[in-house]
């Protein structure tokens, strides 16, 4: 297989990103154009296939956040809640799980892990019940959700308490107010939705940077190779990097979460973001 | 139904407004008009695939360009390749475009006309100046 063909067929493949309907209508034409474009880039310096490379990821990563947002801007409303809904239900039992894997056992789960964990398993499962509530069609849907979430957000506060003898001069306090600003954004949805967005925005980054600071891998270094190298082996560096990083693909969830939901509100239409 | 009037299009987006003006003078395929703007622009304006049928989309479904079954020159043409031609209204629409940007355009020179006279006149008080 030479060069042209495997930049072609990664291109085809990368073309399934899109969303369906914009695919069947222009995948091919687009993947036309990437040909002769890449065929044309053969023809000069190798620097040209570089930018072209470049170009292409770019415009890949830009035009199908795109995409998906203006398939989401013409969705009525009910399919909009039903897709929040499945969002949320599916970061609900994700962590659900996540929560139940890191905090089973105890040899391997760092405490900055399990702090994360612990804090942030609340409002996810306020989310994914708030999820459920917009499932169900009835106006006594939002009245389940209002009181769920009001429960989830009151245990959060008490899980915070007893975890970290709160002090909102603590970063980790941040969290708290976070995500109490996003339960109770989340259960005023329609009123509140660019606030709420743009929250889960916050959360998210604030979560993905906590997370991926270096402190956390240096810890689990430091705990690997300051006790028994017997009991800690590299396996342990690994799982801890593993979790780490999924930890950060969560938070990036959130973030992405929280874009859609700036996206799809009116208010954030009104403002143009 | 009546198209609506060309100036609730306006103002155009950059990707937009090239593939109009690439679009103005022959029907175009995507690559045709990526590779025209290209060229037009000194490689200043670079349009991906995305970009392209991102914006194509929407011009199909404003109906300022449409497609063309007819190929110009399907001896060396691939017969996969759709192209596509300006509508009676999308070149109302680049028209109304190219005009807005003329009068910016007519006014910057304005401007830099009356600084050019202001800086002139400036230099000629600091030269009196320095001579009193």
């Amino acid at each position: 297989m030479n060069m042209l063909t495997r930049a072609e067929r990664i291109y085809a493949t990368l073309l399934h990103l899109y969303p369906k309907a914009f695919r069947r209508e222009f995948g091919e034409q687009m993947q036309l154009c990437f040909r002769d474009a890449w065929r044309a880039a053969h023809l000069e310096p190798p620097i040209a296939r570089l930018a072209l490379l470049i170009d292409t990821g770019v415009d890949l990563t830009v035009i199908v956040s795109k995409q998906y947002f203006q398939e989401i801007q013409h969705m009525n409303e009910i399919t909009r809640a039903r897709l929040f809904a499945l969002a949320t239900m599916m970061s609900g039992i994700a962590w659900i799980i996540l929560w139940v894997i890191l905090n089973g056992d105890d040899t391997f789960a760092s405490r900055a892990s399990k702090t994360a964990s612990f804090v942030l398993i609340y409002p996810t499962i306020a989310l994914a019940l708030v999820g459920l509530a917009r499932l169900i069609p009835r106006s006594l849907s939002s009245r389940i959700a209002v009181a769920a979430g009001l429960i989830m957000l009151a245990l959060s506060l008490v899980g915070v308490m007893l975890e970290n003898w709160i002090l909102f001069s603590l970063p980790l306090s941040l969290f708290f107010i976070a995500h109490a600003i996003v339960s109770i954004g989340i259960l005023r949805h329609k009123p509140f939705a660019y606030l709420n967005g743009l929250s889960l925005i916050t959360f998210g980054l604030f979560i993905s940077i906590y997370i991926a600071n270096p402190y956390n891998y240096t810890e689990a270094l430091a705990q690997a190779w300051g006790t028994s190298l017997v009991q800690y082996t590299s396996t342990f560096i690994l799982i801890e990097m593993i979790q780490s990083s999924l930890f950060v693909l969560i938070g990036l969830a959130w973030f992405v979460v929280g874009i859609l939901m700036a996206r799809i509100s009116k208010q954030a239409k009104a403002i143009n973001i | 139904m009546p198209h609506p009037a060309p100036n609730t299009f306006l103002p155009l987006s950059t990707p937009v407004l090239h593939i109009l003006l690439a679009l103005a003078d022959e029907e175009r395929h995507g690559y045709g008009i990526m590779r025209e703007v290209k060229t037009r622009t000194d490689d200043e304006v670079r349009l991906g695939p995305g970009t392209l049928y991102g914006a194509i989309k929407r011009l199909l479904n404003d109906g300022l360009i449409e497609t063309s079954g007819e190929r110009p020159d399907p001896a060396i043409d691939d017969e996969r390749r759709t192209y596509y031609r300006l509508s009676g209204l999308g070149a109302k629409v680049l028209h109304a475009e190219l005009d807005r940007l003329n009068k910016i355009i007519a006014q910057a020179i304005g401007k830099q006309l009356s600084l050019s006279a202001a800086l002139s006149i400036g230099s000629k008080g600091d030269l009196t100046g320095g001579r009193v």
